[in-house]
């Protein structure tokens, strides 16, 4: 059976699909992180997102997909080829690729290709999930349980956006651009700093509590499940509708204006709330800037900021394990000191 | 579980397997004999071994044969192939990558499941299987000559799922869901469509409350954690918002849909296990349990090779395979030394590792007033005594002094125990007990040792007389719920700890705090060195 839950069609989750939406505009947010109960339906959410996404141009022939617009990411491989063997460019889906929490190294960076070595007597590279990844979603279920081994590789890939190979006698690289999605229980393990630092935004997913929205969950799932042809097909045009805005504001990001006030407020923000170095601020004003662009707003605003805020910010505070309420809260008491609405 | 409520499970899983999971519990018997040859004969099954690799499920290359043939040879993978009830053998073994797939295969419902479960105390069949599963059987619960009655060949096992009840038994049994503490809303939906599955095996066109209140037994009952309120307090006391009031149009439905929950609350109370609660905060535990078993394959330690093909994580052994096929060669006919390296299946070796299993030992100590006065020197020989067993086990060990207003970690982790008997003899006494900052700060160092692939344990001496708070300020009460609060975090953890109790007189308070940390007690006075080594021993497990 084929067809992905239509993302329009999700009830609930809005936090989690605004981040998801935002990081999608701007991939340079960084990742998104959702923390929350077994059972809330995340990895549904990221995967109808990749079927709403706009589809991408990728060169011919490339096993990295690379991006025919941006010839400085391309992989090694692209750049030796000549050029006109890169056309026409292929039309594909974003790809959205499950990290599973046992994969090998070779599995995710990629390795010396075994049968080639073996039958052929070649020395090929075989890629890895990190290259089957790129420009798109790397999915990590569970992430906080991720072996620690595969905790380094990810983060040195997430920062550089390229993959370098050194081993088995292959010595290569390849770009991994990839938008990180993390979920999990916060109660099963924490993240690491390094990597906590990887995800731009961050959330508690929670399951709702209102009986008419679970009543109104379990009947939309039914309906997808009885005939998924036709509810895709019902859900369509909201799909078309949110893909124009998502390209809309694509468009509109570079020109969106953020006043000098604003970013002083957003700097007084992570003042007042001790983060630590600068990747805070960034990571808060390019996601008020996407927000504003998908609101089709020409200006960020203070709003802007305060909305983005709780979940730019939540995951790099200093932790305080004691302290009462927890990172959102403090979020939302220094919010009505430096940004009173 | 009753016999007539399994009956009624084994019926409705045989009449709409795919997609949907059942979990068989308890060791091999009759019973679970006697229910896989019913279900065999309405539904194709298909057994799979516990070695089933991760290639063999979702397909991949065949190495031995594509070294035979020269080129690639593909080999299908079992879930490439739709259309069977798979049976997992030892379920509860089944690791992360593989019960991943087994998963994404039953969400696109062209298979279904039935789990094997033989686990005893902590083994559970994992947790992306077990949240498909709308049933679970107890098997010690079944009489020997159990025969389920099930639907006839041919009739059985529709594609599609039931229709949906209707609105007020969809209402009861979310309802009921949430009441149960059961947040995922796949099992709500599975409850549903058990509800009408239930009705149509008794002959009704639409799900009645009975109905309704059977899917929660069989389907919520198992997922259950938390005890329903008592039926005085209709609302679940932990959610933040209430239940929503009917929609205003049908004012008078609300009657009926409480005292349909209600009902369905109340069958389902009856199945509940009387330990619910116990089985809590053991999730941890688990979680980290199965990582360390994933960590096992293919890292670790090398220890030279084997012969094996590489897959399913182990990694080839290159210098090995070429040494194990150099001397064939001539034979393989390869004369002219031009051609190239002729290899057979049997040539491959893969690298074996032995996993990593070194334990960090954390000593928080407490140094404060009320135990420089008296006990501190027992305290340090008692350390001191384990640091010399740690140096034994190549153990590496961190030392932790709690006085005055904070905890410091004096000797971070280090594989040196004499250095931490130096930082041991100068650690100074006196001042207040911050005992919530040392645990605090043991379960950080613990968190690290994880991280570093050690199997943390921690070793706390106090006397359990907490008179700081975990921000500094003194006063004996909230030091004490800081302390216990911090404890409860430790135990949720599920590291390993030892509390060594040196009051003078021995009284509840140590012993409350190792409860609410989930460790070994052990009292000084009559800890002699012996007792503490066998109970370190003992929680190194």
């Amino acid at each position: 059976m084929t067809g992905q839950f239509p993302f329009t069609a999700i009830v609930g989750q809005d936090a989690l699909r605004r981040a998801l939406l935002l990081v999608s505009i701007d991939p340079l947010i960084g990742g998104v992180l959702a923390m929350g109960d077994r059972g809330t339906g995340k990895s549904t959410v990221i995967r109808a997102l990749a079927a709403l996404l706009p589809p991408m141009q990728a060169n011919a022939g490339c096993r990295f997909h690379c991006d025919p617009a941006a010839p400085d990411t391309w992989c090694s491989e692209c750049r030796e080829r000549p050029k006109k063997s890169l056309r026409p460019a292929r039309t594909l889906p974003v790809p959205v690729v499950d990290l599973p929490l046992g994969a090998t190294e070779d599995r995710v960076v990629g390795a010396l290709d075994l049968e080639a070595a073996l039958a052929h007597g070649k020395t090929a590279f075989q890629p890895g999930l990190l290259a089957r990844a790129n420009r798109g979603l790397l999915y990590v279920d569970e992430v906080n349980l991720l072996d620690d081994h595969l905790v380094d590789l990810l983060i040195d890939v997430a920062a550089s956006g390229e993959n370098l190979i050194e081993r088995e006698g292959l010595s290569l690289r390849h770009p991994a651009r990839f938008v990180l999605v993390g979920s999990g229980n916060p109660e099963e393990g924490e993240l690491r700093p390094q990597l906590l630092d990887r995800f731009g935004l961050s959330l508690d997913v929670r399951t709702p509590t209102e009986i008419a929205l679970r009543v109104e969950i379990i009947r939309r799932r039914d309906a997808f499940d009885r005939d998924r042809a036709a509810f895709i097909a019902r859900h369509a045009e909201a799909e078309a509708d949110l893909r124009q805005r998502i390209l809309a504001a694509r468009a509109a990001l570079p020109a969106t204006d953020m006043p000098d006030a604003v970013l002083a407020r957003a700097a007084q923000l992570c003042v007042a709330l001790g983060t630590d170095g600068l990747r805070a601020e960034l990571t808060l004003t390019r996601a008020a800037r996407a927000l504003a662009a998908f609101d089709g707003a020409s200006t960020v605003t203070e709003a802007h900021i305060r909305a983005v805020a709780p979940d730019a910010l939540r995951h790099r505070l200093r932790r305080a394990a004691t302290e009462d309420g927890g990172a959102t809260a403090r979020i939302d008491r220094a919010l009505a000191e430096v940004l009173p609405a | 579980m009753m016999a007539e409520d399994a009956a009624a499970a084994l019926h409705c899983f045989a009449a709409a397997p795919f997609g949907n999971a059942l979990i068989l519990h308890g060791p091999p018997c009759p019973a679970r004999d006697a229910i896989l040859a019913a279900l065999g004969n309405s539904l194709p099954l298909r057994r799979l071994p516990l070695h089933t690799g991760w290639d063999r499920l979702t397909g991949g290359t065949d190495i031995g044969r594509s070294i035979t043939a020269g080129r690639m040879v593909r080999q299908p993978g079992i879930l490439e192939a739709p259309g069977s009830v798979l049976v997992l053998a030892s379920a509860e073994r089944w690791d992360g990558p593989r019960a991943a797939s087994l998963a994404a295969a039953l969400d696109d419902g062209g298979f279904g499941l039935i789990a094997l479960d033989e686990g005893v105390a902590d083994e559970h069949v994992p947790a992306a299987l077990a949240e498909r599963a709308a049933f679970r059987i107890a098997l010690d619960s079944l009489a020997e000559d159990f025969v389920p009655a099930l639907p006839a060949p041919g009739l059985a096992a529709s594609a599609a799922p039931p229709a949906l009840p209707e609105p007020d038994i969809i209402t009861a049994l979310v309802q009921a869901a949430l009441a149960l503490g059961v947040w995922s809303p796949r099992a709500a939906l599975m409850a549903t469509r058990v509800a009408m599955l239930a009705a149509a095996r008794a002959g009704r066109a639409t799900a009645s409350p009975e109905d309704a209140a059977l899917a929660a037994r069989l389907v919520l009952a198992h997922r259950a954690t938390r005890m329903p309120a008592p039926e005085d307090e209709a609302s679940p006391p932990e959610p933040p918002e209430q239940p929503d009031p009917p929609p205003p149009d049908e004012p008078d439905d609300r009657d009926g849909q409480g005292s349909i929950a209600d009902r369905v609350l109340d069958a389902v109370r009856v199945v509940l296990p009387p330990d619910l609660l116990q089985n809590q905060g053991k999730t941890a535990r688990k979680a980290g349990q199965a990582q360390a078993r994933a960590r096992a394959r293919g890292h670790g330690r090398p220890a030279g090779s084997r012969p094996g093909l590489p897959r399913d994580g182990l990694r080839l052994d290159l210098i090995g395979t070429l040494r194990a096929a150099a001397p064939w060669q001539r034979l393989r006919g390869r004369h002219d030394g031009m051609g190239r390296l002729r290899l057979a299946r049997d040539d491959l070796r893969v690298r074996r590792t032995i996993p990593r299993s070194a334990t960090a030992t954390i000593f928080a100590v407490d140094a404060s007033g009320s135990q420089a006065l008296n006990r501190l020197n027992e305290a340090k020989g008692a350390v001191e005594h384990l640091l010399a067993q740690c140096y034994i086990r190549r153990d590496s060990v961190a030392l932790i002094g709690f006085r005055g207003h904070t905890a410091e970690t004096l000797l971070p982790p280090t594989r040196a125990p004499a250095r931490a008997r130096a930082c041991l003899a100068l650690m100074p006494g006196g001042g207040g007990t911050p005992l919530a900052a040392g645990i605090a700060c043991a379960r950080t160092l613990a968190e690290q040792a994880v991280r570093r692939g050690e199997a943390p344990l921690i070793v706390l001496l106090t006397d359990g007389k907490a008179n700081i708070a975990a921000d500094g300020s003194p006063g004996r009460g909230r030091a004490r719920e800081d302390a216990l609060r911090e404890a409860n975090l430790l135990r949720e953890s599920g590291f390993d700890s030892l509390l060594i109790d040196t009051a003078q007189r021995r009284d509840t308070e140590g012993e409350a705090l190792a409860r609410a940390m989930g460790a070994r007690y052990l009292a000084l006075p009559r800890a002699d060195a012996a007792a503490l080594s066998r109970a370190v021993s003992a929680s190194r497990g």
